[in-house]
């Protein structure tokens, strides 16, 4: 087993930084060595500075995509933090559809890893008697392709759907096998995926006029200075009226104060004025 | 500029905001002569009945994908010379093999800037 040196480690940090914007402490070196360690297996290279090298200059865009799936990509499931979800579904969802008239509702999952939470809006949004009559468009985008990929292919394992209510495992959920569960084309016309680094602000300023941006435990691996970054961008995303939604044990305290923080249910939310 | 700005453009897209989006890059491009489709049948009938001279649609769509509509585009005598770019998600390599062998002229990855498009329509058009 090959250990992963300081100066390497260090060297690793600083390129994860400059690709992704996530920024990983000195006490987290465990985690690199524990996202790289199976590729560097694979690739049969005998240490973490030969992968480095192979990154930096080699360029390979493949492998720059799986690098960037392995450090950015987490495991998570459908019916997340279900209480900010049923928060957008029972009070800002009906107070944004009744401001867009007959237009269909925006929403903007802007790091949506590989697609349940998009995919559980989407299913909760036709679910609702408070939304299903109003159309919806949900944007999906994340910094990683392989990611947006395997959220497109919409093939899901028993962790990721451990939380999903029975009546929606039926309705829109076909079981393949004995543990693949494939979300049927109903709860997928409604969103739409593209790539796009939170820090990029150039891809970042296409996305305008959101009703509601989720934006959930993502910032936690930014520093202050790309949290702030990537709040003013998605603040500027946001029509006036629409809402942002983070992670429920994140908070902007301190990042921004363009938008003041409303308390619904114990949850948090963001309203730009 | 090597295109015409006056050219009468279709763009398809099921998404109100996407459509909202290429008009915008388009109109920073100086080309307001635009109509909009919400799925590839809707555009297939507006491209038989109106005399568009250049097509942009997304890949993913209900009903009919882009890239079917692309294919009833080349197989019909009067449109298959109509130039067409495609949106897609992400350039996946197998996704634009396929357009390409269907006739497809270029590309574009969302979200993309005007000067992608730009660049992209400049190819098409010849300057």
């Amino acid at each position: 087993m090959t250990v992963l040196r300081e100066d390497t480690f260090r060297g690793f940090r600083d390129f994860i930084y400059e690709k992704s914007g996530i920024f990983i402490p000195e006490n987290k070196k465990y985690f690199v060595e524990n996202r790289l360690a199976r590729r560097l297996q694979e690739m049969s290279l005998g240490s973490y500075d030969d992968y480095l090298n192979l990154l930096r200059f080699g360029g390979d865009k493949e492998e720059m995509r799986l690098f960037i799936a392995l450090i950015t990509t987490n495991e998570t499931f459908f019916f997340r933090e279900i209480q900010q979800m049923e928060v957008f579904i029972n009070c800002e969802a009906p107070r944004l559809i009744s401001m867009r008239g007959t237009e269909a509702l925006k929403i903007w999952c802007s790091a949506s890893a590989t697609g349940e939470e998009p995919y559980t809006l989407a299913m909760m949004m036709m679910e609702s008697p408070l939304t299903s009559g109003a159309r919806a468009e949900i944007i999906a985008s994340d910094i990683s392709s392989i990611a947006l990929e395997k959220a497109r292919s919409a093939s899901y394992g028993q962790y990721a759907v451990r939380n999903v209510p029975d009546i929606y495992l039926r309705k829109y959920f076909k079981l393949n096998g004995s543990s693949d569960y494939h979300l049927l084309p109903r709860a997928r016309e409604n969103v739409k995926f593209m790539q796009i680094n939170l820090l990029d602000e150039k891809k970042m300023r296409t996305i305008r006029d959101m009703d509601a941006i989720f934006c959930r435990n993502v910032l936690i691996y930014f520093d202050k200075k790309a949290k702030i970054k990537v709040v003013e961008s998605l603040y500027e995303a946001l029509r006036p009226g629409g809402c942002l939604f983070i992670g429920m044990a994140e908070s902007l305290h301190d990042i921004t104060r363009l938008m003041r923080p409303t308390i619904i249910n114990k949850t948090v939310v963001y309203r730009k004025q | 500029m090597g295109y015409n700005t006056q050219m009468k453009i279709l763009v398809v897209d099921d998404f109100a905001m996407m459509r909202k989006i290429v008009k915008g890059v388009l109109a920073k491009l100086g080309m307001t002569n635009i109509e909009e489709a919400e799925d590839g049948e809707q555009a297939f009938k507006m491209l038989q009945a109106g005399n568009f001279e250049f097509l942009i649609t997304d890949w993913n769509m209900p009903n009919v994908t882009g890239l079917e509509l692309l294919k009833k585009v080349r197989a019909d005598a009067k449109l298959k010379a109509l130039p067409v770019i495609l949106v897609t998600a992400e350039a996946e390599q197998s996704q634009i093999m396929e357009a390409i062998q269907a006739g497809v002229n270029n590309y574009v990855t969302k979200p993309f800037t005007p000067d992608t498009l730009k660049v992209k329509i400049e190819k098409i058009f010849g300057t």
